[in-house]
């Protein structure tokens, strides 16, 4: 303990109290406290509260600020310097952070000791003015210097990544716009990003691969005895869509949907659709989809697609389009959940200030909605979720839906019908079911009205359904609208049912059973990209400008003999977001895929899953076909 | 519960309690090895006979050395009760039911299994096992830990509880044994150093040697076997396993103590109360080895019993690779 005769000696040296002559100098002393400090001991942080004066009587202390992980130093203060003093003139936060660079000792005075010391002894003000106005200058000086690196990009040593080189030929990218400038929602995450040390991004990337290897979430790479697992491949750059681009698509989704499940449950009735002309029968009759022992079905509120997953792509005129709907089974939503659980920690201060949408009570609504479906009279209904089985490429996700929900995650073999009712087998004998979010496709449901080889379903469900003693969510039935030519129709769908104009358009596509229609498909197929009408994951697809003669004659042959089986559309220079790709940024194709949820009312999960071809050049999304994710960030305002 | 999700729970913690007690297994030959003289290969037959398979060790690798049996114990996928077969079955059996256990409890549970599958792709390891060995300890602890601290200690729980306590009981069993094999050559080291430093790489093996140090103080043969087959309180114990385990039993199923409701617990009780009035002198007397086999067929059919009482509603994955009896 230094004595107080001591500390006023000390405190001679001090430049602020120079003037201060030594009886008056003793009682501020005695006023004083006595502080000792570590070697890397945090005197305070940035933010935290002004409260003292302090004067270092030994050692040296750090005085720097951090901003995006970089630390900007202001100054070094030695024994016999004051710190501190700004946040008591002005009365605000710290300004800086203070750190022992050695072992170290400061005397404090309170905030009032010190405005009365002001008061006091107008020369310490002076002698203060002193030696702030230096400070305020060095620090403006040091806060510059930043600026003018950050903006050029020009510290090598220190920012290893930037965009300075990187190209969007001519694609419209979701990050920057023509002139290579960040568009507004994606301004502030590009600045942190570029700003970022140099190795920190890659760093960044392996913890978060890291953290989703531990995680499990993997899929088994099939033919490896080994059983390599790897992760569904993920880049730590966000997707970013604008508060207005997301309004849109909300407001389209609704809008489809609503139209889409009217669509539904007209064609299990009376098909008014078809008996005034608007959609053709022929069409309808030739769905693969269409259930037939679906007809007359009236799920619980007239809802049958309780859970879809819609996929929009952005054209080259940055004009989004809706590319399928996937009302059956739609997959990847726990993705949406774990990547941005990642990047929470991977970018927590962007995060914060980007303004992104939650997505997090994603579990909650698809809760509540599943209950909003049980059967009347169920109190509290028991929701199971059926899975096919650990096998299965989506386990992960069924097993982490059903965790967050709360739920039991069945299996076919769990479930049995007893006496009119779906029950589950348990350790003390049969339970109830009153609703199944079931993970598996409407053929396997009930091996005695659909595929009789099948062994995931549960054998009488569907009577039980249909008598309305458990609830299914989707209904069976829904995939008779994700037949692609089905889906030309949507437009007209929305005229019909809601008497709307469509918000959110369908890609201009061509039916191959129409005869004009099939001649321009064959003259362009090394154009257009021709799809089957029943197939999904990106299978089945011919792309034209990257096939080869031989491919499109094949498909050509292909459509002649199954003109029904087949639809076209032009080759969408599909949007592109910058990804990692070693050690630098490029562009590669993505889509998007918001989940959208039909109880109560229609709920939009704002985000949704980016998907991103990771192969240069290519246009194929699919988790099959090489494609990877990232999170899709959506932000709440745009940025003033 | 869902009897599915019941038997994955149980086989999770069986499987997981199997790969920590192999490395066990394996860790007290080695320690034994270092203090006897003579040729080391020699001591390693015995541990093959006190897996229980030794028949699929014979057509595996045919000679008992150290190399061939430490890699069919550790990383042959060709042996089901290897530490590496162990992990995989427990991660499958873990993922199964992923929504019913902690997400603490997956995650430390896959990292265990990368860790020792990384460890068996990198080679090398088996030349300097005792590190890895402990990893794979340390590793168990720390799943019994957070499943301990995450999971409710429901119904989930105790069959865990009962799947792991089942499985130590049996593995404490053939640790003794190991012993009975290795001093078999050489009956005339009985109290010697020797012998009393075999006693204690038993005791290390199974963690018991500080806590057998307090209740007893000096290493003594009968003691030794005293301790790990009938002490109360030491969690490795024979004893201890079966009584806790008769005790979730009893809370599954929701009968007193005094009763028994279903024939688990029936074979259970019958073997807890044995323990209880068992004195080491008539167990010694009446054969080691031989209370030991027959105390490890008991414990088989009460697995059984398990299985019939509560998992019978559906055919099991895990009932196609039972313990194999010696």
């Amino acid at each position: 303990m230094v004595q107080a005769d001591e500390r006023s000696q000390l405190l001679r040296e001090v430049e602020l109290f120079r003037d201060i002559d030594a009886s008056e100098l003793q009682l501020i002393v005695q006023q004083m406290k006595e502080e000792s400090y570590a070697d890397r001991q945090v005197v305070f942080r940035e933010g935290d509260p002004g409260d003292r004066l302090f004067i270092l009587l030994e050692g040296t202390m750090h005085i720097y600020v951090n901003r995006e992980n970089q630390v900007i130093t202001y100054n070094r203060l030695q024994a016999g310097e004051c710190f501190g003093e700004m946040a008591l003139i002005e009365n605000t936060p710290r300004s800086a952070t203070v750190q022992a660079e050695a072992p170290s000792k400061c005397l404090t005075l309170s905030r009032q000791g010190f405005l009365d010391l002001l008061s006091n002894h107008p020369l310490v003000v002076l002698r203060l003015m002193r030696v702030l106005v230096p400070r305020l200058r060095s620090t403006n000086v040091q806060l510059q210097n930043y600026a003018t690196r950050r903006r050029a990009g020009s510290d090598s040593a220190r920012v290893a990544m930037n965009f300075l080189n990187y190209e969007t030929e001519g694609f419209f990218d979701e990050m920057l716009d023509e002139s290579g400038r960040p568009r507004d929602a994606a301004a502030l995450l590009m600045q942190r990003i570029t700003n970022l040390p140099e190795g920190e991004l890659q760093d960044r990337q392996q913890a978060a691969e890291q953290a989703l290897l531990n995680l499990g979430i993997t899929f088994n790479v099939y033919g490896d005895e080994s059983g390599t697992e790897k992760i569904f491949p993920f880049d730590i750059i966000p997707r970013i869509v604008g508060a207005s681009d997301w309004n849109y698509i909300e407001k389209g989704l609704k809008q489809r949907i609503q139209a889409l499940n009217l669509f539904i449950d007209d064609l299990y009735h009376s098909q008014k659709i078809v008996k005034d002309g608007i959609v053709p029968e022929h069409l309808i009759q030739s769905a693969q989809n269409l259930l037939l022992p679906c007809e007359g079905l009236n799920p619980p509120k007239g809802i049958w697609c309780h859970i879809t997953g819609t996929d929009i792509v952005r054209d080259g005129d940055g004009q989004l389009y809706v590319l399928e709907d996937n009302l059956r089974c739609p997959s990847g939503v726990s993705y949406v959940l774990e990547n941005r659980q990642v990047l929470k920690a991977t970018f927590p201060q962007v995060f914060e200030a980007s303004k992104v949408r939650p997505v997090d009570d994603y579990p909650s609504r698809l809760l509540e909605t599943l209950q909003s479906i049980a059967p009347e009279g169920s109190e509290s209904p028991t929701i199971v979720l059926l899975t096919p089985g650990t096998y299965n490429s989506a386990y992960f996700e069924h097993a982490f839906l059903a965790q967050q929900m709360g739920i039991e995650l069945v299996q076919g073999s769990d479930l049995m019908v007893v006496d009119g009712y779906v029950n589950m087998r348990t350790t003390h004998g049969l339970e109830q079911v009153d609703v199944i979010y079931r993970r598996i496709d409407d053929d396997f449901l009930d091996p005695q009205i659909f595929n009789p080889e099948s062994q995931l379903g549960v054998p009488g469900l569907i009577d039980v359904y249909r008598a309305g003693r458990v609830a299914l969510a989707n209904a069976p039935g829904t995939g008779v609208a994700d037949d692609k030519a089905v889906y030309t129709y949507v437009p007209q769908m929305i005229k019909y049912y809601l008497d709307q104009d469509m918000i959110l358009p369908n890609v201009p596509t061509y039916i191959c059973w129409d005869d004009k229609q099939r001649e321009h498909v064959l003259a362009n197929l090394d154009k257009l990209v021709v799809k089957v009408t029943n197939e999904s994951g990106g299978y089945g697809m011919l792309i034209g400008p990257h096939s080869t003669t031989k491919e499109q004659e094949l498909f050509a042959e292909r459509i002649k003999a199954n003109p029904r089986n087949y639809i076209a559309q032009p080759t969408l220079a599909l949007s592109r977001a910058p990804v990692i790709v070693d050690g630098k940024f490029e562009g590669r194709h993505v889509d998007l895929r918001p989940y959208i949820l039909y109880g109560s009312d229609i709920y939009v999960l704002p985000g949704g899953l980016t998907r991103v071809a990771l192969k240069k050049g290519s246009l194929v999304v699919n988790s099959s076909q090489g494609g990877g994710s990232k999170d899709t960030w959506v932000i709440a305002e745009e940025p003033q | 519960m869902l009897s599915r999700v019941a038997d994955s729970i149980y086989w999770m913690n069986r499987y997981l309690e199997r790969a920590e007690n192999v490395a066990r297994f394996v860790d007290v030959n080695l320690n034994l090895l270092l203090d006897l003289p003579g040729s080391a290969d020699e001591q390693w037959e015995p541990l093959v006979q006190t897996t229980g398979d030794e028949l699929l060790f014979r057509e595996r690798f045919g000679q008992a050395t150290q190399e061939n049996v430490l890699a069919f114990l550790t990383f042959d996928a060709g042996n089901p009760n290897s530490v590496f077969s162990c992990l995989g079955a427990a991660r499958e059996n873990a993922r199964s039911v992923r929504e019913t256990i902690s997400s603490e409890m997956w995650e430390q549970i896959n990292k265990f299994y990368l860790m020792v599958r990384s460890a068996a792709a990198a080679g090398g390891v088996l030349e300097n096992p005792h590190n890895f060995y402990t990893d794979v300890k340390m590793a168990s602890h720390l799943f019994m830990g957070i499943t301990d601290a995450t999971m409710s200690h429901g119904e989930a729980w105790h069959f865990g509880r009962l799947g792991t306590l089942l499985e130590r009981a049996d593995k404490t069993s053939r640790m003794l044994d190991v012993k009975y094999f290795v001093l078999l050559p050489s009956v005339t080291d009985v109290g010697t150093s020797i012998d009393d430093i075999q006693w204690s790489a038993v005791l290390k093996s199974t963690s018991a040697f500080e806590m057998y140090r307090k209740r007893h103080g000096r290493l003594a043969p009968d003691l030794v076997a005293d301790f790990l087959i009938l002490d109360k309180e030491f969690p490795r114990s024979i004893r201890s396993c079966v009584v806790n385990a008769e005790e979730s039993l009893h809370t599954i199923g929701g009968s007193p103590m005094s009763a028994f409701n279903n024939v688990a617990e029936r074979s259970l009780g019958r073997i807890r109360s044995e323990l209880d009035y068992a004195q080491i002198q008539e167990i010694i007397t009446g054969g080691l080895h031989e209370f030991h086999v027959e105390l490890r067929s008991k414990l088989f059919s009460v697995g059984n019993d398990v299985f019939d009482t509560f998992f019978a509603t559906r055919s099991s994955l895990n009932s196609l690779t039972p313990i194999t009896e010696c």
